[in-house]
């Protein structure tokens, strides 16, 4: 008789953390803290310590400070970038467990900016009242990593987990593959973390990671999402020569020398690094209208944003890339035309206040759920229009899930993992390296993008792109049956674009059944937003190979912050 | 089709230098270098997913690995 040791590397353990980057990194550390006796394994498709978002560019941490005050900052973030579909509880239990996590990156032993006397370096926010930001250098998930490592969590590197094990309603592991040897891994678990990160769709370059691998597994297995509509930013990099940059759009002006803003925006509108929804629709008429391109204009004087600090890494990571556009890049009397890529961050696991998903035995934290958990609202998390948040949540959220799965592994007992459904999964996982002639994965990738990057489908929404973006989804669905992978990393690829496309449809689909504008949704042919009809969160969930959507009414009743003042 | 063209020229290492420590392997989150087992030495293996975050250039103990980048950037229009 066949045993599932006949399929593959079978791993047994008591908690199972999918993603080896900081959201990963501290669910071990705190899951081994609950749990020091608890077997903790991370598997990661790179390198832990290495992989996922949280190295790249520098880590600007946003949190409430000493003296802030939380009612004012909450009410802030409610009202104007939220608007009313937060969670206002889970939202008031991460800005008041903030300054605490802050605190424990340095027990951890990264490196925070500290002023010449030695302080930690601490400036008001200047997207929100009553917030406050530091910085932190980008290697701070080696000794993280390290200290988990001394603790006795165990890592395993290059494994791509696609696919999470299922026996009835409850999660009891996991499978992948080797991206070096091809080896198909089988993860036995009592609890199982998602960590591995949202879906960029692979437009800018510091967010490639993010490929949505967490949370199409998750809704393969049933799980439900939440808030998939809000993952859709876009910036406008200052260098479009680069993809850097992200701040001062009161510089923007079109070809014809007018200031964007002035045209666009009302005073109070939000600042943040974001563009404004309605700024990103005009910079777009502009274009279109023959008044292109737009230009990063800032008076002289005034040059763009750098964030300075006395962190090694991270000034050497500046140096680095200045000396690369210096050498390299466009000559610096060339005016700089800028980019307005999507920042995609869809993150639509639905979680609860410990970051347990609708499935037993499963969690979600970081990136992965942070919009599904509503802590932020009606805007792409992270950043949102508070930016130095996506580090934050991974942290907080994985304090929270690191705790929970704890606790439930230690009540737990592992499950049998059958044989047919897992060797069903290996046969699915390997079937693009079996064809002949095909689609390649980065062909697909370049389909995809062609259906989620343009603001007409993706920030200027009406009932009719939407549908057409819909039909392009699924006419692209049929083409990656062909998906072909020359060797194991494309097959890599191959699943990823697999997860992005998902993670597309879940965005559009949930756009199209929320039939007003509110945040970072604009709907052309509903531009109002509708308080009546829609605080709710749109649930959507696979039912029979399709998105089955739902509404589930959001309990403004209990909560503090109401529309109106 | 269009294709974007990609983000980096090229990914240069000086193996008389390179001792062999895999640093800008693990430092790489895009798996754009692997292990040559036989050499001991890192092989660039899919440039073509380079992004120049320049984490293996900032990580190499000995300064003999350079990434150039395309400038500008293949950056996706959203108009």
């Amino acid at each position: 008789m066949s045993t599932l040791e006949d399929l593959g590397e079978v791993v047994s353990t008591d908690i199972l953390i999918i993603g080896g980057g900081i959201g990963g990194l501290v669910t071990a550390l705190k899951a081994k803290e609950e749990n020091p006796g608890a077997d903790v394994l991370v598997v990661e498709k790179q390198t832990a310590g290495w992989a996922g978002k949280a190295t790249k560019i520098g880590g600007i941490l946003a949190f409430l400070g000493p003296g802030n005050n939380a009612d004012k900052f909450m009410d802030f973030q409610v009202r104007t970038s939220g608007f009313y579909l937060n969670d206002q509880e889970l939202l008031a239990k991460y800005i008041n467990s903030s300054y605490k996590a802050i605190q424990e990156f340095e027990e951890w032993g990264a490196k925070l900016a500290k002023t010449p006397d030695g302080k930690m370096v601490i400036t008001p926010a200047f997207w929100a009242p009553e917030w406050s930001t530091t910085y932190i250098d980008i290697d701070l998930m080696l000794p993280i990593r390290n200290k988990a490592r001394k603790m006795g969590v165990k890592f395993l590197n290059k494994i791509h987990v696609v696919d999470l094990l299922k026996k009835s309603n409850k999660i009891i592991g996991a499978v992948g593959f080797d991206i070096i040897t091809g080896k198909y891994h089988i993860f036995n678990a009592k609890a199982t973390v998602l960590a591995n990160g949202s879906c960029g769709y692979k437009v800018r370059r510091f967010w490639i990671a993010g490929t949505g691998d967490g949370i199409a597994a998750a809704y393969r297995a049933e799980a439900e999402m939440r808030n998939a509509e809000y993952g859709n930013l876009y910036g406008h990099t200052v260098w479009q020569d680069t993809d850097s940059g992200m701040v001062g759009h009161q510089f923007l002006v079109n070809a014809l020398g007018e200031n964007m803003p002035k045209k666009y925006l009302s005073d109070e509108s939000p600042t943040g690094v974001f563009l404004p929804v309605q700024l990103a629709v005009g910079l777009e008429k502009e274009v279109a209208e023959g008044r292109g391109p737009i230009y990063f204009a800032p008076p002289p004087g005034n040059p763009p944003y750098v964030m300075r600090t006395n962190l090694p890494k991270l000034n050497d990571w500046q140096k680095r890339t200045a000396e690369k556009e210096q050498k390299y890049g466009l000559p610096p009397d060339v005016r700089r035309e800028i980019g307005v890529p999507l920042h995609g961050e869809t993150s639509c696991i639905k979680v609860d206040h410990e970051m347990k998903t609708s499935l037993e035995g499963l969690w979600a934290i970081g990136d992965t759920s942070y919009a599904g958990s509503a802590v932020a609202g009606a805007v792409a998390s992270p950043p949102g229009i508070t930016p130095g948040s996506g580090i934050m949540f991974a942290v907080i959220s994985a304090g929270w899930a690191g705790a929970s799965a704890a606790r439930y592994a230690k009540e737990a007992a592992l499950d049998n993992v059958g044989y047919a459904e897992t060797k069903a999964l290996k046969d699915s996982i390997f079937a693009s390296t079996q064809k002949g002639k095909g689609l390649s994965p980065g062909d697909a990738i370049s389909l995809l993008q062609d259906v989620m990057a343009p603001m007409k489908y993706n920030l200027r929404r009406s009932k009719q792109r939407l549908n057409e973006a819909l039909t392009r989804l699924d006419e692209l669905k049929e083409k990656i049956s062909s998906l072909q992978a020359k060797d194991l990393h494309y097959l890599s690829k191959c699943h990823e674009v697999k997860s992005m496309i998902l993670c597309a449809e879940l965005t559009y689909r949930a756009a199209l059944m929320r039939e007003e504008s509110r945040g970072f949704h604009f709907r052309e042919d509903y531009p109002k937003a509708d308080d009546k009809n829609w605080l709710k969160w749109i649930i959507l969930k696979q039912d029979n190979g399709k998105v089955k959507l739902s509404k589930q009414p959001i309990p403004i009743d209990k909560y503090m912050i109401k529309p109106g003042k | 089709m269009d294709t974007p063209k990609t983000w980096v020229k090229e990914i240069k290492i000086n193996f008389s230098d390179c001792k062999g420590c895999k640093t800008c392997m693990n430092a790489c989150f895009a798996d754009v270098i692997r292990w040559n087992e036989a050499d001991k030495k890192p092989v660039v293996a899919y440039p073509e997913d380079c992004v120049w975050c320049l984490a293996c250039e900032a990580g190499c103990p000995v300064q003999c690995i350079e990434v150039v980048p395309n400038i500008p950037a293949p950056l996706r229009s959203s108009y």
